[in-house]
C-alpha cells in the first residue's frame, strides 16, 4: 500500500482461498456444504430438464443450476456441449515466488522481451511473484537451472541487454539438449558484470534484483487464449477459466473469474427476489449479456498486445513507440488506462466493506468500470493494446530497459 | 364499450397455448377433448410406450412411477405415453428461446411490479433516517441501507398468503410465485395447460408443488434435502375457471391474472369475478394490453405478422382495453372508494371518463430490445401505458 492510488493488489493464492473459506463458514452456515476431498464421478440432467445431478461415490447431490468453475478443461463445458475457440502462444509460463532485499516502493515491472514478457509483481516488503512467458523449450532449460540458477536467470531476463539474453539462452538450450548441466559460474559472472555498472538512477527505474527462489514455488503451464462459445448451458453456467483463458501479461485472468462470479451474484440476487429459476436460460442472460464482450474485449486486447510486444520489426518498433508518445499526451485514453487494468465488473458493484481486507476491492471495480465505460468508446482496439502497454511499465522501467538494451 | 356489464359467462381462453398445442400435437388433442381424461387414459393405454428422450436419474420418486401404488402398476405404460406428449407440449411453453420467450422475460418485470405492490404492505422501515439509507461516498461507492422491510421483500415476501393466479398458462407466473414462499393456486379453462404447468411443476424438485393428478407426482413427496429446507410456500393447479371457482367461496390474499383480459369476452363480469375472490386488505394485479395504435402495431402487427414471435390470430384488437377504461370501471362499478383504497402513487387517470375519486395503479411494462428486457416505466412518467401495462389495486381492510 505504497501508495494512495495504486494501481492493482497482489494477493498470494493461498490468502485468497483462506479468506473465501472462513467467508463460507461464517456466512454459509446450514447453506453451503463443501464436499472436501470428493470428485465429481458422473453428471446428468434430471427429467424435463429441470435439475441436474452430480454423483460422488453412490450419493447423488441435485441442484437447479451447476456453475462451472472447473478451469480451462472444464467437464462442466463438455457436458453442456459448449465450444470454445480461441489458439495456444506457443508459449509457456513460469511461475515462482523470489525473495529480494527489503523494498519500500511496490512497484510492478514487466519487460516484454521478444520471446514473452517477463513480470515481477510485488507480494510483500520482500517477496515478489514472477510470471515469465516464454518459449516452451527454454522454460524447460531455466526450470533445469535449478533454483539459484533460476535465480540469477531471473536477474538477467529483468537487467540484460536483448542481444545478451539471446546469447546465453541458445547456450543454454544447446547445453539442455546435449543433456549437460550449465555452468552458473558463466551466468553469476555476466550478472555481476551489469550489477557492477548499474547506475543510481537506474536502479530507481528497474526492479530489485533478486536474492532467492522458494524453491517449491516454482511451476510452469501452457499458454493459451480461448473464449466459450457461450457462457450457459442447459442448466450449467460458466465462470473464470472454464469460460475464458488470457495471456498474462496484463494480469488479468483471476480479475475477470472474479467479475464474473460477482455479476452472476448480482444476478442471482434479482432473479431470486422474484422468484425466478436460477438456472433458467432467461435468468441468466443478463449474466452473459454484461460478461461476454466485456471479457471478449480484454481477452483480444491481450491478445493483440502479446504479438506487438514480442516483435521486433523495426518499422513496428518505431510505431510501438511514437504509439506511446501519442497515448501519453491523450488525456483521458491515459487516464483510462492507468490504473484501470484491474478488474472489469458493472458499475453496479459496490463491494465496499470499510476496514477489511477486501477493501480495496471496491475502489478498484469502481475504477475499472469507469476504464470498460471508456473502453468501449475507443474504436482502435491496436491503440489500446499500446496504451495497456505503456501502463503495465510503470515508472519508465520499459524505456531505460530498452536504452540498456541498445 | 367492452367493459359494460354482460350477462354473458366470461371464459379465459389462453388462446395461445391451445393454438400452439394445435400445431404441435393435433390428433393427441383431439382424443384429449372428444373424452374426459379418465376416458384418455383408458383409450390411450393401447399406445406404444416411447422411450424417454433423455437420459435420467431413476429414483424410486420419479414420474414413471408415482407412489400411488393403486394406478403405478395398472397405468405406468399409459402414463409414459401421456408424459411424452405432455413434454412436446410443455417444450413450448416452457422453451424460452421460442414463441413464449418474450413472455419468459416479462416474467421477472411482472413479478417485479407484484413485489413492490405487496411491498407496500410491509410498514417496517425502523433505521431508517435522512442518514441511513442508500448513498453515495466519498470514492464514489453505493453504500446501500439495509432494513428489515428491504430485507423481507428480498427473500420469501410472499410467505402466509393465499394467491390466486387466474389463467395461469403453463404455470410461468405460479411457479415465481410458490418460489418466494406463496401459498399459491393456479387455474385455467384449458385443461392442456393445466396438464402441461402440472407436468413441468412436478420435474422441478425444489418446487413446493402438490399435484391434484394421478397423471404426475407431487414433488413434495421427494425427501430432497434441499427441498425440505426451503418448504414455505405451496404450488396446486385446478382445471377450472374464475367463475367456478368463485361459487366455492374461498378468498385470497393476492388474486393475480396475467395477459388474461385481452382474451376473455365479458371483461367486466371476469374483473368482478376476481374482485370477490379477493380477501379484505389484499391485492388484485393484471397485466394486459392498451387499445391503441401503438399496441396494435406492436402486438399484432409487428410481433404477430411481421417478426412472427407470436402465433398470428393470438390477439384481437377490439378485445384490449385502455388503461382509463380500466380505471373507470372499477371506480363505477366495482365499488370504487367505497371498496378499493384509493391509490396515490400511480398514475391517477381514470378521472378522464367522468370525473370523481379513481382507485388502482397503471403501470406502463416496456420491452427494451437493447438490453432485451422489459422495463416498468417510471411512476407517474406520461406514455409509458400506451401498449402493456400492469395494474394493482387492494381490497380496503373491514
Amino acid at each position: 500500500m505504497g501508495t494512495d492510488n495504486p494501481m492493482a493488489y497482489m494477493t498470494e493464492n493461498t490468502n485468497l482461498q483462506r479468506a473465501l473459506l472462513s467467508k463460507i463458514e461464517q456466512d454459509g452456515q446450514g447453506r453451503i456444504v463443501v464436499q472436501e476431498g470428493r470428485k465429481v464421478e458422473e453428471m446428468r440432467m434430471g427429467e424435463g430438464g429441470r435439475w441436474v445431478g452430480l454423483r460422488f461415490g453412490n450419493d447423488w447431490v441435485r441442484g437447479g443450476v451447476v456453475v462451472g468453475a472447473d478451469g480451462y478443461n472444464s467437464p462442466v463445458r463438455a457436458f453442456s456441449d459448449i465450444a470454445s475457440f480461441g489458439h495456444g502462444y506457443d508459449t509457456h509460463a513460469i511461475v515462482a515466488t523470489l525473495h529480494h532485499s527489503p523494498i519500500h516502493n511496490h512497484t510492478a515491472f514487466q519487460r516484454f522481451l521478444p520471446t514473452g514478457p517477463i513480470a515481477f509483481l510485488p507480494l510483500g516488503h520482500d517477496s515478489t511473484t514472477l510470471v515469465w512467458s516464454t518459449s516452451p523449450r527454454l522454460v524447460v532449460a531455466y526450470k533445469a537451472l535449478g533454483p539459484e540458477g533460476l535465480a540469477t536467470m531471473i536477474n538477467l531476463g529483468f537487467f540484460m541487454h536483448e542481444q545478451g539474453l539471446e546469447g546465453i539462452n541458445t547456450q543454454i538450450l544447446a547445453a539442455h539438449d546435449k543433456g549437460e548441466r550449465f555452468n552458473l559460474a558463466f551466468l553469476d559472472e555476466q550478472w555481476n558484470t551489469i550489477l557492477n555498472n548499474l547506475t543510481t538512477e537506474q536502479t530507481k527505474s528497474l526492479p530489485p534484483p533478486i536474492a532467492s527462489v522458494a524453491p517449491n514455488s516454482i511451476a510452469s503451464f501452457p499458454l493459451k487464449l480461448s473464449h466459450a462459445e457461450s457462457y450457459i448451458g442447459d442448466r450449467t453456467v460458466l465462470v473464470g477459466d472454464a469460460a475464458h483463458t488470457i495471456h498474462p501479461l496484463a494480469g488479468q485472468g483471476l480479475n475477470m473469474g472474479l467479475a464474473d462470479v460477482k455479476v452472476l451474484g448480482d444476478v442471482w440476487e434479482k432473479v431470486k427476489s422474484n422468484g425466478g429459476d436460477l438456472g433458467a436460460y432467461t435468468s441468466l442472460l443478463p449474466y452473459t449479456r454484461e460478461r461476454y464482450p466485456a471479457n471478449h474485449l480484454l481477452l483480444s486486447t491481450t491478445d493483440k498486445l502479446h504479438y506487438l510486444f514480442s516483435t521486433r520489426i523495426p518499422g513496428i518498433n518505431w510505431a510501438r513507440s511514437v504509439g506511446m508518445d501519442v497515448i501519453n499526451e491523450l488525456g483521458p485514453i491515459k487516464k483510462l488506462l492507468m490504473g484501470r487494468v484491474g478488474a472489469q465488473a458493472s458499475g453496479t458493484s459496490t463491494t465496499a466493506n470499510g476496514g477489511s481486507p477486501m477493501r480495496p476491492q471496491g475502489s478498484v471495480y469502481e475504477r475499472a468500470a469507469d476504464g470498460m465505460d471508456a473502453f468501449r468508446n475507443v474504436k482502435t482496439v491496436a491503440g489500446m493494446a499500446v496504451a495497456a502497454g505503456r501502463e503495465l511499465v510503470k515508472g519508465g522501467a520499459r524505456q531505460v530497459l530498452e536504452r540498456l538494451a541498445k | 364499450m367492452s367493459l359494460r356489464r354482460s350477462a354473458g359467462r366470461a371464459v379465459l381462453s389462453s388462446k395461445r397455448a391451445v393454438q400452439q398445442t394445435q400445431r404441435q400435437s393435433l390428433s393427441w388433442l383431439s382424443r384429449w377433448q372428444s373424452s374426459t381424461p379418465d376416458a384418455a387414459l383408458a383409450s390411450s393405454s393401447t399406445l406404444p410406450t416411447q422411450p424417454s428422450p433423455e437420459p435420467t436419474i431413476s429414483t424410486p420418486q420419479s414420474i414413471a412411477t408415482t407412489n400411488r401404488s393403486t394406478l403405478a402398476n395398472a397405468f405406468s405404460t399409459v402414463n409414459q405415453a401421456e408424459i411424452d406428449h405432455f413434454s412436446r407440449l410443455s417444450s413450448q411453453w416452457w422453451n424460452e428461446k421460442g414463441e413464449f420467450g418474450l413472455l419468459h422475460k416479462m416474467n421477472p418485470t411482472r413479478m417485479e411490479f407484484v413485489r413492490q405492490k405487496i411491498a407496500q404492505g410491509v410498514q417496517d422501515d425502523e433505521g431508517w433516517s435522512f442518514v441511513k439509507r442508500d448513498r453515495v461516498d466519498e470514492q464514489g461507492r453505493l453504500i446501500k441501507w439495509e432494513g428489515e422491510a428491504a430485507k423481507r421483500v428480498r427473500g420469501k415476501w410472499l410467505e402466509g398468503l393465499d394467491v390466486l393466479d387466474v389463467g395461469c398458462g403453463g404455470g410461468l407466473l405460479s411457479e415465481s410465485l410458490a418460489r418466494v414462499g406463496g401459498n399459491v393456486l393456479g387455474i385455467d379453462a384449458s385443461s392442456h395447460n393445466i396438464a402441461i404447468a402440472s407436468l413441468h411443476a412436478s420435474q422441478d424438485p425444489f418446487l413446493p408443488f402438490q399435484s391434484d393428478s394421478p397423471l404426475v407426482a407431487s414433488t413434495s413427496q421427494l425427501t430432497d434435502p434441499a427441498k425440505q429446507e426451503g418448504k414455505a410456500g405451496s404450488l396446486r393447479y385446478r382445471h377450472t375457471s374464475a367463475e367456478e371457482l368463485l361459487k366455492e367461496g374461498k378468498q385470497y390474499d393476492v388474486v393475480c391474472s396475467m395477459e388474461v383480459l385481452e382474451h376473455v369476452d365479458s371483461p367486466g363480469e371476469f374483473l368482478k369475478c376476481l374482485a370477490d375472490m379477493v380477501k379484505p386488505g389484499g391485492h388484485l394485479i393484471l397485466s394486459t394490453i392498451s387499445r391503441t395504435p401503438l399496441s396494435q402495431l406492436l402486438t399484432i402487427t409487428m410481433a404477430e405478422h411481421v417478426l412472427r414471435l407470436v402465433t398470428p390470430g393470438t390477439h384481437t384488437y377490439s378485445k384490449f382495453i385502455k388503461p382509463s377504461e380500466l380505471l373507470a370501471f372499477v371506480r363505477d362499478e366495482m365499488g370504487g372508494t367505497d371498496v378499493w383504497e384509493a391509490d396515490g402513487d400511480g398514475l391517477v387517470d381514470g378521472g378522464r371518463e367522468g370525473g370523481g375519486v379513481s382507485v388502482g395503479e397503471v403501470r406502463g411494462i416496456v420491452y427494451d430490445p437493447l438490453s432485451g428486457q422489459w422495463r416498468l416505466w417510471k411512476e407517474g412518467l406520461p406514455f409509458g401505458d400506451l401498449c402493456n401495462y400492469m395494474f394493482h389495486i387492494r381490497k380496503k381492510s373491514l
